[in-house]
């Protein structure tokens, strides 16, 4: 009876949370639990409960799908040619194994001959180079078509100049004919051509995976996930899991496929239903689910149960304040020096977040081996930041905010008012740091949409939090801090570059040894420091509770399930 | 009373006008771009400013309106800017689910409140009389949304006895059975503040009527209690509650979005609600054009109902 007064109680602070915006602070730091050590041989059978918060958008598609639990779906049932593993190696899944030639700039996969699709058709070489030439299509819109310009006839082919016929160009259609930078060998043996080395191509562009062109060929390319896709749904597809049965806004229903090149599941169905997250809690707590993820917040309520296994670990995600460094007065990297000093980023990590964050010292992320904290690392000082300010001419006013040349030090943050409550919660406590400097910060909440076209399309911003998600484990920063990124729509929303970077990043690329790349990062990350164009909160860490009676479930960050054909259920 | 309706069914045509009007421009004038999903961050400015022309994206509002409002007329309510399915068919899946849960809560509030209130009425000052005007008092001041996590704890983690979530077990074939045992909870929930506020009406207005002289003379006539109540009192009685029904009718089907959310019943409130999240216009758009209408239907049907109930409400 204690535990479910525990929990009630628990509920209800969550919900007084949810409903009065209430902060929780200083949450006593919680124990991470072991899961046990798994007993016997692993038992066939079962179903896997998961949870979606929100209905998935409608592209399953690999190549169209642009939202989590769109991607959740596709991940089981679609093999990639390598996917990670437990440490974050690539291992080969429908590609036994590939390799780069000795100039860097020819990268050949090998298909394993017993890949098959669902049908138990084999996965060829020709569905590598359709896939990858659906991505470049000219008729091609979606997320993906980005970081190809290295390709060999990529420029030709996207622009429809080189590649396929004009009709098929025009009308969206793809064919399996070999281009210059992309061709099969044989049936088992794919090749993609750079013009110049690019050691993140690997993991930052093969990783998307080939859908069956005997079906996708009479289908244009700009209809594929659409409404009008036969295939979306219930794909010919590759990975551990077919759909049985979806029901849109309700769940989705995949059983095991007999044909999966690592081997048959050991787990017969998964379920994956959509639940408001505000009922999570309940849910596990009754076994109806077997893992979820949580917010700090949350931890203690399933800490309660017995049945269930906590699991902590730093994620790809970091959480920054993209700072404007084209115009106001954050375009002084002065001013950008001054506020990094004023930030208390351990009190943000240890209040806010309870303890549940891993600081990061510059642009590379600790998860990656190209990380170092050799560099400047902004530890709080306010007397410092008060010290560069005056140096840079803001002098206090009468009511303690600085003026320069007349105009107030006034600064706009906005800051997305849904998705996260943490980061919601750190804009006020940035408020009181700046303004102990004698910075004003006006806060401006926003939801996503307005957020987007204010912040990546507009840069009507001095201040702007948000949360980054590495694609991949590789420490190239292409796609976030070079000038290519600059573009309204783009990542790189502080528009900052500089020759340096970009000379930098382009030699980080051209060589595939490790430890001339290491160095090469380093003193980028060491630039990057000095010009800071955003400064970084924390990494933050995954929490996911999960049920005991899941076995063998060793989560990496995003790939929660990577090892699925092994997982197993107790009865 | 046939001209009647058909007076305010034509009246409906310029207040639907207007009203779809008001939503286009609101609509419009939302902050964010909803294309930013179409085409993804990294599309080719050019590509992308051709597609918008393509589509029309990019002509001024009122053309934009009148090219969406003469689509609407020929039946066509558009396509999801997000997942590219038909406006018709998504509100096809989902007015059934809507109907049933909103026709279930109804008809729970209704079978609950009348009763009680004539109850709380006829025995003013009892201890059920108290316990009711609490019940109601609790029943309008707890938030929806605190009611049905109240009634998911009890009823759902604790006893178990009833699923929290979906509208029938995933997997299993349909039955009528399997789709009551889910309808509960949120009924039940979507029920209880109208159902709150139905007992109050309900009191009051009888106790009301009961003052009245007629009641008197039907009681002086010597007529039983029963008769008194059930056929003098309550049919005036009533009209206060049917007004409120009326109106709340379109409320309960247009505003369960907090309800469908929580027990994820993939209604209109749910399709609203994710519509909004992804600024997908024709959504938006249909659905309150949808709910707008519900409204002066609502509001219809209680005019019409007035004047059967009440024999002094005549409509010429």
């Amino acid at each position: 009876m204690k535990r479910n007064v525990t929990l009630l109680a628990a509920a209800v602070v969550v919900l007084l949370a949810v409903v009065f915006g209430a902060r929780l602070l200083n949450r006593p730091a919680p124990t991470t639990g072991n899961p046990p050590a798994s007993a016997g041989e692993p038992r066939q059978g079962g179903t896997l409960n998961l949870a979606m918060w929100n209905k998935p958008a409608g592209a399953l598609n690999p190549i169209v799908v642009d939202d989590t639990y769109g991607e959740n779906l596709q991940q089981l049932m679609y093999a990639k040619l390598w996917e990670y593993d437990g440490e974050f190696k690539p291992e080969g899944v429908l590609a036994t194994h590939w390799e780069w030639d000795e100039t860097n700039t020819k990268l050949t996969f090998h298909l394993n001959p017993e890949a098959k699709f669902f049908d138990g058709t084999p996965v060829t070489a020709k569905d590598v180079v359709f896939t990858y030439k659906a991505i470049w299509h000219p008729r091609y819109v979606g997320p993906r078509d980005a970081g190809w310009d290295d390709v060999k006839g990529y420029a030709e082919y996207s622009q429809g100049i080189k590649g396929e016929t004009p009709e098929n160009f025009a009308d969206g259609f793809v064919t399996t004919d070999d281009i210059e930078g992309l061709y099969a060998v044989d049936e088992h043996t794919v090749v993609f051509e750079l013009n110049q080395p690019n050691a993140a191509f690997l993991e930052n562009q093969i990783v998307y995976a080939p859908v069956d062109s005997s079906k996708y060929k009479d289908i244009p390319v700009q209809d594929w996930g659409r409404p009008g896709d036969p295939y979306n749904i219930y794909p010919n597809g590759t990975g551990p899991y077919k759909m049985e049965e979806y029901v849109e806004g309700q769940y989705a229903l995949l059983v095991a496929n007999e044909n999966y090149v690592k081997g048959r599941p050991n787990i017969d169905r998964v379920l994956y239903r959509i639940i408001s997250p505000d009922v999570a809690v309940g849910e596990m707590q009754i076994g109806n689910l077997d893992f979820v993820e949580l917010s700090p917040a949350e931890l203690a309520s399933y800490q309660a149960m017995d049945h269930v296994a906590i699991h902590e670990f730093p994620d790809l995600v970091f959480q920054h304040m993209v700072y404007n460094t084209v115009e106001g007065p954050t375009s002084d990297v002065r001013v950008r020096h001054a506020i990094n000093y004023a930030i208390d980023r351990q009190a943000i990590i240890d209040n806010l977040l309870g303890g549940h964050g891993s600081t990061m010292y510059g642009p590379v992320h600790p998860l990656t081996w190209a990380y170092t904290e050799d560099l400047e690392k902004y530890e709080y000082n306010p007397d410092k930041a008060r010290q560069i300010l005056d140096e840079a001419g803001w002098i206090p006013g009468p009511d303690g905010i600085r003026v320069k040349n007349g105009q107030r030090l006034h600064l706009r943050l906005i800051y997305p008012n849904e998705g996260n409550p943490v980061r919601q919660a750190t804009a006020p406590v940035v408020q009181q740091f700046l303004k102990d400097v004698g910075i004003e910060v006006e806060l401006i909440g926003l939801d996503w949409p307005s957020l987007q076209q204010r912040a990546q399309y507009e840069f009507d911003f001095d201040l702007y939090f948000i949360g980054f998600q590495l694609s991949s484990a590789d420490p190239d920063p292409t796609g976030l801090w070079d000038k290519a990124s600059t573009v309204p729509g783009g990542f790189n929303t502080s528009r900052w570059w500089t020759e340096k970077s970009e000379e930098l990043i382009a030699k980080g690329k051209a060589t595939s040894s490790v430890e001339e790349r290491t160095a090469i990062y380093h003193e980028w990350a060491k630039h990057w420091a000095e010009e800071s164009p955003s400064y970084i909160f924390y990494a933050t860490n995954t929490i996911l509770a999960a049920n005991e009676r899941l076995q063998g479930f060793k989560p990496i960050p995003r790939e929660y399930l990577w090892n699925i054909e092994d997982l197993w259920l107790l009865e | 009373m046939v001209k009647f309706i058909l007076r305010r069914l034509i009246q409906m045509i310029p207040i639907l006008l207007g009203v779809s009007i008001v939503l286009f421009v609101i609509v419009h004038s939302v902050p964010g771009d909803p294309y930013a999903y179409l085409f993804g961050p990294r599309i080719d400015p050019t590509l992308r400013d051709r597609l918008m022309e393509e589509q029309g994206f990019n002509d001024p509002l009122p053309v934009q309106y009148v090219r969406w409002l003469s689509a609407t007329l020929q039946g066509n309510l558009g396509y999801s800017t997000r997942s590219g399915r038909a406006v018709a068919d998504l509100m096809a899946e989902r007015i059934p689910n809507t109907l049933i849960l909103a026709g279930a809560a109804f008809f729970i509030s209704i079978i609950v409140s009348i009763p009680l209130g004539v109850l709380s009425a006829t025995r003013q000052y009892s201890f059920l009389d108290y316990a009711a005007t609490a019940f109601a008092f609790a029943g309008i001041s707890l938030p929806s949304f605190f009611a049905a996590l109240v009634l998911i704890y009890i009823f759902a983690v604790q006893l178990r006895w009833f699923p929290m979530n979906q509208i029938t077990t995933p997997g299993a074939p349909f039955s009528v059975l399997d789709l009551l045992h889910h309808l509960v909870l949120p009924a039940t929930a979507l029920a209880l503040r109208d159902m709150a506020a139905y007992v109050r009406y309900t009191r009051s207005s009888m106790l009301e009527v009961l003052r009245q002289d007629y009641i008197r003379t039907a009681r002086a006539k010597g007529l039983s209690e029963r008769v008194v109540i059930y056929k003098h009192a309550l049919r005036n009685g009533l009209i206060p509650v049917v007004t409120m029904a009326g109106i709340n009718l379109p409320v309960l089907l247009g505003g369960a979005v907090v309800t469908e959310r929580l027990f994820t019943w993939s209604g209109m409130g749910l399709l609203t609600f994710e519509a909004i999240g992804n600024r997908d216009y024709h959504i938006l758009m249909a659905v309150n054009l949808f709910f707008a209408m519900l409204v002066i239907l609502g509001n219809l049907a209680a005019d019409v109902i007035y004047a059967l109930i009440d024999p002094r409400i005549r409509y010429a």
